[in-house]
């Protein structure tokens, strides 16, 4: 009789845990606060003419997620000019979309752009912004085409916490975009 | 010639068998803690089946016998048997020690009893002097140490156990009776457990414990602490163990007692705190490779012989470096680590944990009872666990803000409850269990995303048969289990909510058949399903220190394998010989392959680890030798031999431990292994280099090259009153040999550990 009571009981426990648990089956917690790079931009300005010669992107908005980037242009400049170059970094999988260009600004000791164009005659590149240590930023450059060609631009953002020394190999990789380049 | 073999294996028993008939064998049998003698106790010499008992004063007397090799196993009412292998050349007098468990019907000691005489099983058992002997390193360290075991490492003190080529989810690990879950699936995930918990560590090989969970295609590790105390009285144990190589410090206190006036009442509590820093390889020192652990338990027993209750807490908190130089946030820089011929930020010794680092707490309590009744012994067993996750990533966020909140940058969360219930009944040859199990689980994710969150439902039946007589025992198993599991999914704020349904059976037959008194065979056939894991279904993200993007598959289908093990077992006085043959058969055996195409991110191309199945065959044998030619000297040789095939494209599958020797040369002074004044060992460890790897398997650096590393080993018991304390100091990597492991996720960043110089001691307490 005992024996028929304690299996009861255990049943009835089993019964109780389970729909216990099923009954706070409330749906749990998904918030993300990670930060993602989404979009990189190329802006690009005429620096006789002052107009906007082009904006390219980059734009992949599932981050290190295995879905291809949505935008990934190809730049176009012309041969043998000059151009103002501001890059714009955001973060669009957010609401509203977050300005990562802006703490990069904010924390420019940590941070720098390098830009690597191939052929190397395509497209000279030259830093314009310092951080407060004089040390190179690169969200704005001067980009000077030569002749007509094609290749490639590479940009690379190194995150250098504490360690940035205007060379490259301190840090991480947070940027490595290579952009087919077209100078026509 | 297999009878020819065994012809002279037995005269090689018997040769030394002189005629002189005229020693005897004398002495006393005390009680381990309390030292007061025990009446009644039972003596046996095993090869003359001659059977004494002690009188009113333990005294014990076997007379007229021949020189030869005896051995005598004695036990007393509530006490395990113990053995002593005795080479009689002149008449002795032994002062023979028992230690009371008593005669409770906990689960502990009726599983540990179910396991002992479960032989139908490969099993390898840690405890006592060898348990000791590992203490100050990982768990899963220790556990190498037994043949068939290897572990998959992340750095040096991440370390998690792998049974014939298997780990993660196809491994069980029972905690003090209750099945450890948390998120076991992560290949730098270490099991929550807290070694110094532990009396006794189990590893069951192979997929025949379906006692446990229809996981277990790969094995079982049951970690089991001492049962409660059952004398009046208090008692302690302090351990303390050093290890040079990072600083390390361990340490852990016990006590422990059991009410005089109310001897039905016991209580345990136990505490452990471990910390390290920096860990040193031959040429420098690894950054941010420190770590702490910080754990506590208590234990409640109200035991009669009619029924009992026992409650189980325990809390478990560590926090782990992790080396740096690992943290890649692109291919390029991967490529640039690799190739730097050290870690390329360097390292001073020092405690202090930076980023990256994980954060890991875990909480587990149990109630059990149980009811002994004619009609058998009923146990009910609830357990809660809660395990939180949490990762640091190496830097902190950008935006101000939310770095000042310091959350991390992923959090797992995950709650587990388990229910048992469970029959067990001796009826003439037939030993019957049966029982029924359920889980249910809910996991969460806070701060970014790896795998969904998810409820988790699953029951399931077993029923286990054991018959037995002097010569064969024979083990049928049967399990029934039903899953249920749904997973949310929230993809650019669209939510999903697909739900997996499983059946899973699982059954196993084993035989245990004894040839000779000296000569054991036994053979285990297995049938298994694993149902796949979350992440294996639905995990989509970068791992920093590979590099590379895991990618689950939603559509993957259970994993069945058939499991067969067979092995021999030979012992006498001079020989001991273990070799077992083993072979996992597997459909759809779930693995993450290397795709051919890498995935475009912001951070430039990042090579694809996919989810896939196969069919696949993991056969291997695990071999363990030991001679004693003179009393004082043991020379032992163990092999882990495994060979992995994917039999679909007919190649080798990756990712698996590689053959290893292990050798050693053992010279205790004064008695035997088991009690030991002083014992000095050397062994050696040799590791091949992992050639059976796919064709043109890709991968950014060859296996590692073949090693062999140096060990040394010497330790002691130190009566003191009535106290033993036992000291032990070892070497690790005595050459400094600078090396590195195949299966070790960071062989590609830094070298492992150097020499390792270490010190343990652990003193028992007991008052009455």
């Amino acid at each position: 009789m005992k024996n028929n009571t304690t299996l009861r009981n255990g049943l009835f426990a089993i019964a109780l845990a389970t729909v216990g648990l099923q009954s706070c089956k409330k749906d749990p917690p998904v918030n993300s606060e990670s930060e993602v790079i989404t979009t990189l931009q190329i802006v690009a300005t005429d620096s006789a003419t002052g107009t906007t010669a082009g904006v390219f992107t980059f734009k992949d908005l599932d981050g290190d997620k295995p879905t291809p980037p949505s935008v990934f242009d190809t730049i176009k400049l012309a041969p043998n000019k000059t151009y103002n170059v501001s890059l714009i970094v955001l973060d669009e999988s957010k609401n509203p979309i977050d300005s990562t260009s802006n703490e990069i600004a904010e924390e420019a000791d940590d941070h720098l752009f390098f830009f690597e164009s191939t052929p190397a005659a395509l497209v000279n590149v030259v830093i314009q912004d310092k951080d407060s240590k004089n040390l190179p930023l690169g969200l704005l450059s001067k980009w000077t085409t030569g002749t007509a060609g094609s290749g490639t631009t590479k940009i690379t953002l190194r995150h250098q916490p504490g360690e940035k020394n205007g060379t490259f190999s301190p840090g991480d990789t947070d940027i490595e975009v290579t952009f087919n380049t077209l100078v026509q | 010639m297999p009878k020819a073999m065994l012809l002279s294996l037995f005269i090689l028993c018997y040769w030394d068998i002189s005629a002189q008939c005229n020693f005897s064998i004398s002495g006393t049998i005390n009680e381990e803690h309390t030292n007061e003698t025990l009446d009644f106790a039972s003596l046996q010499i095993l090869e003359l089946n001659v059977v004494r008992t002690t009188d009113s004063a333990g005294n014990f007397l076997f007379n007229n016998l021949c020189k030869g090799t005896y051995t005598l196993a004695y036990t007393h009412p509530g006490c395990k048997t113990e053995y002593q292998k005795i080479n009689l050349e002149k008449s002795e007098i032994l002062q023979l020690h028992l230690h009371h468990n008593e005669i409770d019907l906990n689960e502990v000691t009726v599983a540990q009893h179910k396991r002992e005489s479960a032989p139908t099983h490969q099993v390898e058992t840690l405890k006592d002097q060898a348990l000791f002997e590992t203490r100050g390193m990982t768990f899963g360290d220790a556990l190498k140490t037994l043949s068939g075991v290897s572990t998959l490492k992340t750095g040096a003190t991440i370390a998690k156990p792998v049974i014939h080529g298997m780990t993660g989810n196809r491994i069980l690990l029972v905690s003090n009776g209750v099945r450890l879950e948390s998120q076991q699936w992560g290949s730098e995930h270490a099991p929550e457990i807290d070694a110094y918990l532990a009396k006794k560590i189990t590893v069951i090989k192979g997929a025949s414990a379906i006692r446990y969970g229809s996981d277990a295609i790969g094995g079982v590790i049951l970690i089991d602490p001492e049962a409660l105390p059952s004398k009046p009285g208090i008692g302690a144990e302090f351990n303390y163990a050093v290890g040079s190589v990072n600083g390390q410090n361990d340490c852990s206190f016990l006590l422990q007692g059991n009410h005089k006036k109310q001897p039905a009442f016991s209580w345990r509590t136990q505490g452990t705190y471990r910390f390290g820093g920096n860990v040193h390889s031959p040429n420098y020192y690894q950054k941010n490779t420190g770590f702490y652990e910080g754990n506590g338990s208590v234990a409640l027993g109200w035991k009669k012989e009619k029924y009992g209750l026992e409650f189980f807490g325990s809390y478990f908190n560590t926090k782990i470096g992790i080396l740096s130089a690992a943290h890649t946030g692109s291919l390029a820089d991967l490529e640039a680590a690799i190739t730097a011929s050290q870690p390329k930020e360097s390292a001073e010794f020092s405690y202090t944990i930076g980023r990256p680092y994980q954060k890991v707490q875990h909480i587990l309590s149990k109630l059990h009872s149980y009811l002994n009744t004619k009609k058998g012994v009923f146990s009910l067993d609830i357990a809660y666990q809660y395990n939180i996750r949490d990762e640091y990533d190496k830097f902190p966020p950008r935006n101000n803000a939310l770095a000042a909140l310091n959350h991390p940058a992923l959090r797992l969360d995950i709650q587990t409850i388990t229910g048992e219930l469970s029959w067990e009944k001796k009826i003439k040859q037939w030993q019957n269990l049966a029982g029924a199990q359920f889980i249910t689980q809910t996991n969460s994710y806070k701060y970014g995303y790896l795998i969904p969150a998810f409820w988790n439902f699953s029951g399931g039946v077993f029923a286990i048969e054991r018959w037995s007589n002097e010569k064969m025992e024979v083990e049928l198993g049967a399990r029934l289990d039903y899953r249920w599991t749904q997973a949310i999914l929230v993809e650019r704020g669209k939510k999903r909510e697909p739900i997996y349904q499983f059946i899973i059976p699982t059954a196993s037959v084993g035989l245990d058949y004894h040839i000779t008194e000296k000569l054991k065979y036994n053979l285990n056939i297995g049938l298994a399903w694993r149902a796949p894991s979350m992440n294996e279904l639905f995990i989509a993200g970068l791992h920093h220190s590979t590099a590379t993007v895991e990618i689950g598959d939603e559509q993957l289908k259970a994993e069945q394998s058939i499991s067969i093990t067979t092995g021999i077992t030979y012992r006498n006085q001079w020989l001991q010989a273990d070799v077992s043959l083993y072979s996992h058969l597997f459909k759809n055996y779930i693995y993450g392959k290397p795709d051919t195409q890498p995935i475009l991110t912001i951070r430039g191309y990042f090579p694809v680890l996919r989810y896939v199945q196969t069919d696949a065959a993991i056969s291997g044998s695990d071999i363990n030798l030991a001679v004693t030619p003179i009393r004082q000297l043991e020379l032992s040789a163990k092999a882990s031999l495994l060979w992995a095939v994917n039999l679909k494209t007919k190649d080798w599958l990756e990712q698996m431990p590689s053959q290893r020797f292990n050798y050693s040369l053992r010279y205790t002074i004064n008695g035997n292994r088991d009690f030991s004044n002083l014992y000095l060992a050397l062994s050696a460890v040799h590791v091949l280099r992992q050639n059976l790897l796919p064709n043109n398997y890709a991968d950014y650096l060859p296996a590692p090259k073949a090693y062999w590393l140096l060990n040394f080993d010497c330790g002691t018991t130190i009566p003191l009153k009535h106290q033993k304390i036992s000291v032990g100091f070892s070497i690790q990597n005595m050459l400094n040999k600078t090396y590195r492991e195949y299966m070790n996720r960071f062989r590609y960043f830094t070298d492992e550990p150097g020499i390792n110089i270490m010190a343990r001691v652990k003193v028992p307490l007991f008052f009455h």
